[in-house]
């Protein structure tokens, strides 16, 4: 059995750095392999450094990189698993307690219909949607693509925020609304559109999909802001009415 | 004969564990020399593929380290924890499932080397 050398042991532990290695627990691992395969397998007649870059070769396709590589993967596929698990498990518990706070408002049950209702709001918009963003976002290679989602992400807890607010009738839903609205259809809806026109396969659901988002926002607009303006027009002849009502 | 790197995708871990499970600590080199002994040269664990599976036995909790140094350098020597023993059962139970089934599918009879 060979025995190296103090001098041999930092060769090959330069050779390993110099490979690229950052993690110092995959280096010494690496280097006490190497001395292992060196120890066991090398005759004294052989050329020292070729026998070290010919292990190493062998070790990895594309270098020693490529193990550190292989495990940074690993964990980002157990990491997105386990944000695929909390994503449902979010998504479920948000989507029971809009039926149930909903099935309570039904049946006047306010208090515990407000408080499931709000729950399922703060849920989706602290939990949910920021980690649908993500997942969603890791899943796509191009940046423009994952800014795309991110922006999908921001309109979306936006609509949440002003529906929320609508609830509470809080002052500033009407503006978060306008706010949403716009970005929906002068950010989201365009970048939407000419990131998915550029695919030839995807050509037809992209235009499909982006007059349904126009509809969609269309008919969002006339519910809640044309709707507001019909019935503040109506409340002024009620009021003018009544006033003379009470003159005479 | 030397198995193809098709055939031993997800065979891995299950021989890791199994390893560990008869030998109370082992480090790197060690695994792949049993690994080429006890399948006579048949199965060729490559380091490519061993390191990164150390790595996220360690961090599932399945296997612990424990360092020592041999010299001027640093041995990992690693060892399974309850959850590890654990997790070789199902997964030697799982494989033996598994084998049983192709032997039915293939329609052969499993020979002990």
């Amino acid at each position: 059995m060979y025995t190296l050398t103090e001098e041999q042991i930092d060769y090959i532990r330069n050779k390993i750095e110099i490979e690229g290695i950052e993690s110092e627990g995959l280096k010494s691992s690496l280097l006490d392999h190497i001395c292992c395969l060196i120890e066991n397998k090398f005759t004294y007649d052989q050329n020292f450094e070729s026998v070290v870059n010919e292990i190493i070769t062998q070790f990895y396709k594309t270098g020693l990189r490529g193990i550190e590589s292989d495990i940074a993967l690993l964990i980002n596929f157990k990491n997105s698993n386990v944000m695929k698990f909390l994503l449902t498990l979010t998504g479920l518990i948000s989507s029971a307690l809009f039926l149930t706070g909903s099935f309570f408002k039904i049946i006047n049950w306010q208090e515990p219909a407000t408080i499931c209702i709000y729950l399922a709001f703060i849920i989706a918009i602290i939990v949910l949607l920021p980690l649908l963003g993500i997942v969603k976002a890791k899943e796509r290679k191009l940046n423009s693509e994952k800014l795309l989602i991110y922006c999908g992400t921001v309109v979306g807890i936006l609509y949440l925020i002003s529906m929320f607010l609508l609830l509470k009738h809080s002052s500033l839903a009407s503006e978060l609304w306008l706010i949403t609205l716009f970005i929906s259809l002068f950010v989201f809806t365009p970048a939407f559109y000419f990131t998915g026109i550029k695919k030839p396969g995807l050509k037809f659901n992209t235009s499909i999909i982006t007059i349904l988002i126009v509809v969609f926002i269309g008919i969002q607009f006339s519910l809640t802001n044309l709707r507001q303006k019909k019935d503040d027009d109506l409340k002024l002849p009620i009021a003018q009415s009544i006033k003379v009502i009470s003159k005479h | 004969m030397i198995y193809s790197s098709e055939l031993l995708k997800g065979t891995l871990k299950t021989i890791i564990l199994k390893l560990l499970a008869d030998n109370k600590k082992m480090y790197g080199y060690e695994m792949t020399q049993m690994v080429k002994n006890i399948s006579q040269d048949r199965i060729q664990i490559t380091e490519g593929s061993l390191y990164p599976l150390l790595h996220i036995l360690e961090r599932e909790g399945f296997v612990t380290t424990k360092n020592e140094y041999i010299g001027k350098r640093l041995r990992k020597y690693y060892s399974l924890s309850h959850d590890g023993k654990k997790e070789t059962k199902e997964k030697v139970k799982e494989m033996t499932d598994f084998m049983s089934t192709m032997a039915q599918l293939l329609s052969i009879k499993i020979k002990t080397i």
